[in-house]
């Protein structure tokens, strides 16, 4: 959830609210030129660069020094929204972070775009051909953390005040594979940082994305909270739900053991989910990386099952248009659902994996999916070999 | 209670005029409304400016032809409305999509009407 105060709850709450947005770039506030607020969209399970553009009054010709000295181009932007306390001044949450990269200047107008971290992630490389990078059997958070510092050359602090990783994120995450003692062995000769981290995230189906201070942001999903924003009809304006079987997967297969040297998987574990397979037929999937890879068949066999127990059944996935009220919380975080009409009771936990907030509206656009909520922290939390469901 | 209002860049060369009886003096918002599905509305006010729109007649062709310099030039404006002893200051510009003073007062053609579009900046 965004860091705010209870005050500034109580206005994202307000039916009448009097929100307030800053677009600064370095320190200077250029709110007031603002023509078109943009906006943002983030997506946990599509490792993208979030671009922003913000369009701006250029009729006086103030903003002609990005053309004219182009290398005022280069500042950090902030985009902002929140209230005017009546005593304690404005109180603002920062929603985006990111470079201005590119100007583009036509009629009166002037055109500011930016870009977050991950661009410069993209721009990047892990090893090269005749020097690859090798990783042999670690936690892979250690493997993430190397990648982002190393060769990534973000910010290495092992604290919070990290600038460019949510430390006390990527601890949490780090834990959960810890506590499951989850290793994998890695390789990489030549791919963007942001590639290898997209890969990583995927074989240990984890999110990764910029928040909205500008760090990189891991999370393996986790239990719902009691605490998580409850969504009724009375704060959506519409409601979508799409039940896929095409996402079926109830015979996993994967392959772990990886030679580089022989370009082929030397193991194969197999996990089946037969009550799926009498309703569904036969639904196979084949997960496996050239990049990274298990290295033993327990961690393997738990990854096939993973897979098999959140896409066992076709997931259902809910689009939500609402407005401020739903703003705060994150990617990978849970969201209470209701709705009588399609029989959804508060029970059980929505997984955010994309938010789109127009800056203009105020409307916020969630997208809901339930195959990264059902029994998805199966392996986070249960011990490896069990069969515990705790959601 | 007399009403004055006086149009210009300053003080000092500002015109003074008589609004015909379809002033409309007031502020506009910027807000974005939502209605949920059990009718539940939320209104955002991101902001608001200041707008007037009257209709004008009997405007000397001097007066008329600098209200429609400054349209022309894009001028920043100010509006003082002074009612009695207080006056209030609007910053303003005049945003007609043609000329605001352009027809003239028959029978003569040393006067002229039109209607005006003021809105804050």
């Amino acid at each position: 959830m965004l860091d705010v105060t209870s005050w500034f709850v109580v206005q994202l709450e307000d039916r009448s609210s009097k929100p307030v947005r800053q677009f600064l770039l370095g320190t200077s506030d250029y709110s007031d030129r603002v023509l078109r607020w943009p906006t943002l969209k983030r997506t946990a399970n599509n490792l993208q660069t979030v671009k922003v553009t913000v369009q701006l009054d250029n009729a006086d010709g103030a903003l002609n020094h990005f053309y004219s000295e182009t290398y005022k181009i280069v500042q950090t932007g902030y985009l902002k929204a929140g209230f005017a306390h009546p005593d304690s001044g404005t109180e603002y949450a920062t929603l985006y972070t990111g470079e201005a990269k590119e100007v583009k200047y036509k009629d009166e107008k002037c055109e500011l775009r930016l870009r977050d971290l991950l661009h410069d992630l993209g721009e990047r490389k892990v090893g090269q051909s005749s020097a690859p990078v090798v990783f042999s059997e670690q936690i892979p958070s250690d493997i993430g953390w190397t990648l982002c510092t190393c060769y990534g050359y973000l910010s290495s602090v092992q604290s919070t005040s990290n600038p460019d990783i949510d430390y006390a994120d990527f601890q949490t995450w780090a834990a959960q594979f810890s506590a499951d003692t989850v290793t994998i062995a890695a390789y990489w000769d030549g791919q963007r940082v942001v590639e290898a981290l997209a890969t990583l995230c995927e074989q240990t189906d984890s999110a990764v994305w910029i928040d909205g201070a500008g760090r990189l942001t891991f999370r393996k999903f986790i239990e719902p909270d009691s605490n998580d924003l409850t969504i009724t009809r009375d704060h959506f304006t519409d409601l979508e739900i799409d039940v896929e079987t095409l996402r079926l997967a109830n015979k996993a297969f994967v392959e772990f053991n990886y030679s580089v040297s022989s370009d082929y998987w030397q193991n194969v574990v197999v996990m089946v989910d037969s009550t799926s397979i009498n309703s569904f037929g036969i639904h196979d999937h084949l997960y496996r990386n050239e990049n990274v890879w298990y290295c033993g068949s327990l961690h393997a066999l738990n990854y096939a099952q993973r897979k098999t127990t959140l896409f066992g059944q076709p997931p259902r996935r809910v689009n939500v248009e609402t407005d401020l009220y739903a703003v705060r919380p994150e990617l990978g975080e849970t969201i209470r659902l209701v709705d009588s009409f399609f029989g959804i009771t508060s029970g059980g936990g929505w997984r955010l994996v994309e938010q789109q907030f127009n800056l203009d509206t105020g409307r916020v656009d969630l997208e809901l999916d339930e195959a990264t909520t059902m029994n998805g922290f199966y392996l986070d939390i249960s011990t490896l070999d069990g069969d515990h469901v705790l959601l | 209670m007399s009403v004055t209002y006086q149009l210009g860049i300053s003080s000092a060369d500002a015109v003074t005029l008589y609004p015909d009886y379809d002033y409309f003096g007031g502020q506009k918002q910027i807000r974005s409304e939502h209605r949920s599905r059990s009718g539940k509305l939320r209104v955002y006010k991101w902001g608001d400016y200041d707008r007037f729109k009257f209709g004008l007649n009997w405007v000397p062709a001097s007066d008329a032809s600098l209200v429609n310099s400054w349209w022309d030039t894009n001028t920043k404006l100010l509006l003082f409305i002074t009612s009695d002893t207080a006056t209030e200051v609007h910053s303003c510009m005049i945003l007609n999509d043609e000329t605001p003073l352009g027809s003239y007062n028959e029978p003569y053609v040393d006067y002229y009407k039109g209607a005006i579009t003021l809105e804050g900046y």
